[in-house]
């Protein structure tokens, strides 16, 4: 194989990689502070990409970024609603009823958006500035929305890498993640943490709906598609463990892809293969938050 | 010798052929009114929640339609028309328990619909269990093949008849290509579909060099590794069967590759409309097939199903299985009407060589292996047309080959019709 082609495939891969890493960390985030394995964090992925479309319509000349803004914006106050009246009540309940009720978000959240917006399917343009694509050696085309993509991932990796480790919120959040009890013990408002990064995971899922918008058909159900992945990437990583969900997209995405481009007829059992050797070897992921 | 004793079934018989006088001095007036009034209740599966929502709702649609008009003109045979639908979530598993609860539940008469043959052939053993007539808005050749069942038809177009017709359109209008590749979802219709289109080729002797054939998952999110590749294999044409949310999603992201300049065809089998639809002015210009395409025809029909969708639901009816849906009610009443009971076996045998006009033609359905046959089988090339806000067919490219013409042969069907 030719080196030119294997870098462009793993340039393909790591726009890929960092989509879902977009999506996969504000659930990691969320399950390893809340411990509530989120079933509906694909649904406010859905939502992210549907207020990105219905602010771009409804707003005439309004720009793909400021939508975008909107759209994240617009989730985050789901999110906010989600956690502060139902979820709240069952933080210390089983992981099943938890899960029931994360489940039932979805059905709710997918009936509103067919409610409000039909069935049909929806259709975000790539915005003009991003519409086009680099030749690279070999005649192959790298499409510019795709190094956008890949750079609003490292970028919300680093803003995500700040806010954790070098502010007080960041480090509460980390210490939540370690021991709960501890927290409260030292005077902690715990219950506005908890509001607090369900919002930001949200706003999270959200943000990666809106980049998602332009490379998908926006439908309701889009959610259900990529939560399977985003949930093998979380325990892949380590739940809780934003160095954890960055790696294990990427390994995730190039997995994919290198998978599909050279042994395309076990392309998809590469991902859980991932999985079991990782459950198997380190149950915990591989950089749990001790 | 025994009595003959009227059970439950001939009553409805009696009563439904319009024997009311013997019934009335049998059983007294009231409960009679009470089953004559009795509507007959037609039971349907499609998909209305998850990605494949924006398929299944037509579909729920279009047999909506067909409900109203027919009610609206005195329901079947004096007796009212109900619709029992339910959600299949595109899951065979989900789709068997709703047809076991239609039939046992519900108590309908008839079953008809599916988006996907995975979930419709699922429910072919049930029709058979329960000795219901099930017609499938799915479009597998397996419906009428060698598993073939008195109680089961195929209400149009199928895999075979549209990937080949697809072939022989490509061989047509780009003769002078021979890289061909495919890009197809990797179940069942995805497998069928290129063979069969590889199949018409052959038929048309039309030697071709296969640079590519690849396999995606249904829902897939990330078709780049796949579009890179197709490039990558210096492909000149490409087939895919990819459908609606799929294909939507392929196309958007096959775009930026500059894939649409570098391919010089590009043409799908199912669902094109409704992919054109979904994708409104970014959509590109591929040869696509739909079951149904409200441009086509300028019949009465077609006229009033088109502008009665616009007035109920608004916008066109794109996806084809709204016109499956309709034409599988249409069928069904007509049959009823035809055999003048709801009995099973008559129904099968009415419908059985039924000709009939739907929106989307005149069908008809072959005694032999169940299988319904278009008048014609349409393809076109997509452009923009500013009377629309998405692109249509180009009408200089229509391009059509008979239903008669491209069904599968009876001799190699494998079909061996067994009596109800």
């Amino acid at each position: 194989m030719e080196f030119s082609y294997f870098i462009y495939q793993l340039i393909i891969g790591l726009s890929h990689s960092m989509l879902l890493f977009l999506i996969a960390s504000g659930l990691t985030i969320i399950f390893g502070l809340l411990n509530i394995p989120n079933f509906a964090h694909g649904s406010l992925y859905m939502l992210g990409a549907y207020f990105t479309y219905y602010f771009l319509h409804s707003l005439p000349g309004l720009s793909f970024g400021l939508a975008l803004v909107f759209s994240v914006l617009a989730v985050g106050i789901i999110g906010a609603i989600l956690e502060f009246i139902p979820l709240r009540k069952i933080y210390e309940r089983s992981h099943a009823l938890q899960l029931l009720m994360t489940f039932s978000f979805i059905l709710m959240i997918d009936d509103a958006t067919k409610y409000f917006a039909g069935t049909d399917f929806l259709s975000i343009a790539i915005p003009k500035l991003m519409d086009g694509s680099f030749t690279l050696p070999g005649d192959r085309e790298m499409p510019v929305y795709s190094i956008f993509i890949i750079a609003c991932g490292l970028v919300v990796a680093y803003l995500l890498w700040l806010g954790l480790y070098k502010t007080r919120l960041g480090k509460l959040v980390q210490a939540g993640t370690a021991n709960k009890e501890m927290l409260s013990a030292l005077g902690i408002n715990v219950p506005r943490l908890f509001t607090l990064v369900f919002i930001l995971g949200s706003v999270l899922a959200g943000l990666g709906g809106g980049l998602a918008g332009p490379l998908k058909a926006v439908s309701v159900g889009m959610g259900e598609t990529v939560i399977i992945t985003i949930f093998a990437i979380v325990i892949v990583g380590g739940v809780g463990s934003l160095k954890g969900a960055f790696i294990a997209s990427i390994l995730v995405g190039e997995l994919n892809t290198f998978g599909v481009v050279f042994f395309p007829s076990f392309a998809m059992a590469f991902t859980y293969i991932l999985v079991i050797a990782v459950l198997l070897t380190k149950p915990e992921g591989l950089f749990r938050i001790k | 010798m025994a009595k003959k004793q009227i059970t439950r079934r001939e009553f409805v018989k009696v009563v439904g052929s319009g024997a009311l006088v013997a019934g009335a001095a049998t059983f007294g007036v009231p409960t009679l009114l009470r089953a004559a009034n009795k509507p007959i209740k037609f039971g349907q599966l499609n998909t209305t929640s998850g990605i494949m929502a924006s398929q299944g709702v037509p579909g729920m649609r279009g047999a909506q339609i067909a409900q109203d008009i027919i009610n609206q003109a005195g329901g079947i045979m004096g007796r009212k028309l109900e619709l029992v639908q339910e959600d299949d979530q595109v899951k065979p598993s989900v789709g068997v328990r709703k047809f076991r609860k239609l039939v046992l539940e519900d108590k309908v008469d008839f079953v008809f619909g599916t988006n996907s043959s995975g979930v419709g052939l699922a429910c072919v053993p049930l029709a058979n269990e329960f000795k219901k007539i099930f017609i499938s808005t799915s479009m597998s050749d397996k419906y009428t093949g060698a598993n073939c069942s008195p109680y089961v038809f195929r209400i149009g177009e199928s895999t075979s008849m549209a990937s080949k017709a697809s072939a022989y359109c490509m061989v047509a209008n780009e003769p002078g290509i021979k890289k061909w590749a495919g890009i197809n979802p990797d179940y069942v219709f995805g497998h069928e579909s290129w063979d069969f289109f590889k199949k018409g080729m052959q038929e048309k002797k039309h030697q071709v060099q296969i640079v590519k054939e690849s396999f995606s998952p249904f829902g897939c999110q990330d078709y780049k590794p796949y579009i890179t590749a197709l490039l990558e294999s210096k492909a000149e044409g490409v087939f895919t069967s990819l459908w609606t949310g799929d294909l939507i999603n392929f196309i958007k992201q096959a775009k930026p590759f500059g894939f649409f300049d570098k391919v010089k065809a590009f043409v799908n089998n199912t669902t094109s409309f409704a992919t054109a639809i979904g994708l409104g002015n970014e959509m590109v210009p591929f040869w696509g097939e739909a079951r149904y395409y409200p441009f086509y025809r300028d019949t009465e029909i077609n006229r009033k199903y088109v502008s009665m969708y616009q007035k109920k639901f608004g916008g066109y009816p794109g996806a084809d299985v709204g016109a499956e849906c309709f034409a599988s009610v249409v069928a069904l009443k007509l049959a009823i009407e035809k055999a003048g009971t709801t009995d099973t076996a008559k129904v099968i045998a009415a419908l059985e060589g039924l000709e009939f006009e739907v929106p989307e033609g005149k069908k008809w359905i072959r005694p032999e292996d169940h299988s319904g046959i278009d008048e014609v089988v349409l393809l076109g090339k997509f452009h923009h047309d500013p009377k629309y806000p998405f692109w249509v067919y180009d009408p200089k490219t229509y391009f059509t080959v008979p239903g008669k013409e491209i069904a599968m042969p009876l001799s190699q069907t494998g079909c061996k019709m067994a009596k109800p």
